[in-house]
């Protein structure tokens, strides 16, 4: 998926399919063609809500989310780590996003936006009904043959993976830059760590437990 | 040749500077380097951030002065640093290289 601005227009590539937008004061317009290859409105879709999201200030995460006391939780990690193993294992939660989550500030806090595509694994828990809630933590997934438990990160080491967890669409270093700097004010206003669990781990307490001192709603 | 440019090598007589094509965030004093073309990330640590921020195409040698002053360690070990950091960001796409005009 690539895209790039230039001015207030945005063109947007994938394999299958592109789109040319177009921002105007308070909305945005667009016209877009589309292959017929399976997943090619996923990716399009991604594309779509990456330019759109870097405009307000946003990115899209590649990222499983469990909706959890009204705010969501994303689990980030690269492909196998985790992420949707750790969504299934929150038993007392709705899986909110399977692959990929539009994330845009908004006012003191972040927002939440689930985004089709990623694998169809079927997922036996209840699903969110909503598709916009609040982002209260995010955490970095690895499976670990100890307990489970959340350890705290540097800011820096959260603004890489956050970072590494962008589906990257530019190649222009300006918004490269501004990428960074949001995702360096997400990495402030959100709470985020790693978290350490294996198959069968209780993830309600440890999470519970890192909330308390994190500042997790 | 002074003795931090035989130290430096053939890259005493370098241009070197960040490459346009990078971009960078210092944060808790560590820089991450983001080379766009390749995406790839590189989160540097303290002496390669002050490298890094000092590479606007000053020569090296002033760049090992620098580091030699504010980290409390010999010129022979800046210089080594100094020259192995530069050939990784080569390696990795974070600078661009060009030779100095010869002074005449």
């Amino acid at each position: 998926v690539r895209w790039s601005w230039q001015g207030a227009e945005c063109r947007v590539e994938t394999p299958s399919g592109r789109a040319v937008l177009a921002q105007h004061a308070r909305a945005a317009s667009g016209n877009a063609e589309l292959g017929s290859v399976p997943g090619s409105l996923e990716a399009l879709l991604t594309g779509v809500a990456a330019a759109l999201s870097y405009r307000r200030g946003g990115a899209v995460l590649h990222a499983a989310g469990v909706e959890l006391e009204g705010g969501v939780v994303a689990f980030i990690g690269p492909s196998g780590a985790g992420k949707s193993t750790a969504a299934r294992q929150l038993a007392s939660a709705r899986l909110f996003a399977v692959d990929r989550m539009a994330l845009e500030p908004r006012g003191a806090g972040w927002l939440a936006c689930s985004l089709p595509g990623g694998t169809s694994e079927p997922h036996d828990g209840v699903r969110s009904t909503e598709l916009v809630l609040p982002l209260c933590a995010v955490l970095r997934v690895r499976q670990s043959p100890r307990g489970a438990e959340v350890v705290a990160v540097s800011r820096g080491k959260a603004l890489a993976l956050l970072r590494a967890a962008v589906f990257q669409g530019t190649r222009d270093p300006a918004d490269e830059a501004r990428l960074l700097e949001s995702l360096e004010s997400l990495a402030s206003s959100v709470p985020l760590g790693e978290l350490h669990f294996g198959l069968g781990s209780e993830l309600e307490p440890v999470l519970a437990a890192w909330s308390s001192w994190s500042g997790v709603r | 040749m002074t003795h931090v440019g035989e130290l430096l090598g053939e890259w005493s007589s370098c241009d070197v500077r960040q490459s346009e094509r990078t971009a960078s965030r210092v944060i808790e004093g560590k820089a991450m380097v983001i080379t766009v073309d390749q995406n790839e990330l590189h989160v540097l640590n303290g002496v390669g951030t002050r490298v890094w921020q000092l590479l606007d195409g000053r020569e090296l040698g002033a760049i090992v002065d620098t580091i030699v002053s504010e980290f409390e360690v010999d010129t022979e070990r800046a210089a080594g640093d100094v020259r192995r950091f530069v050939e990784q960001l080569f390696a990795v796409g974070a600078v661009q290289v060009k030779a100095r005009a010869s002074v005449p």
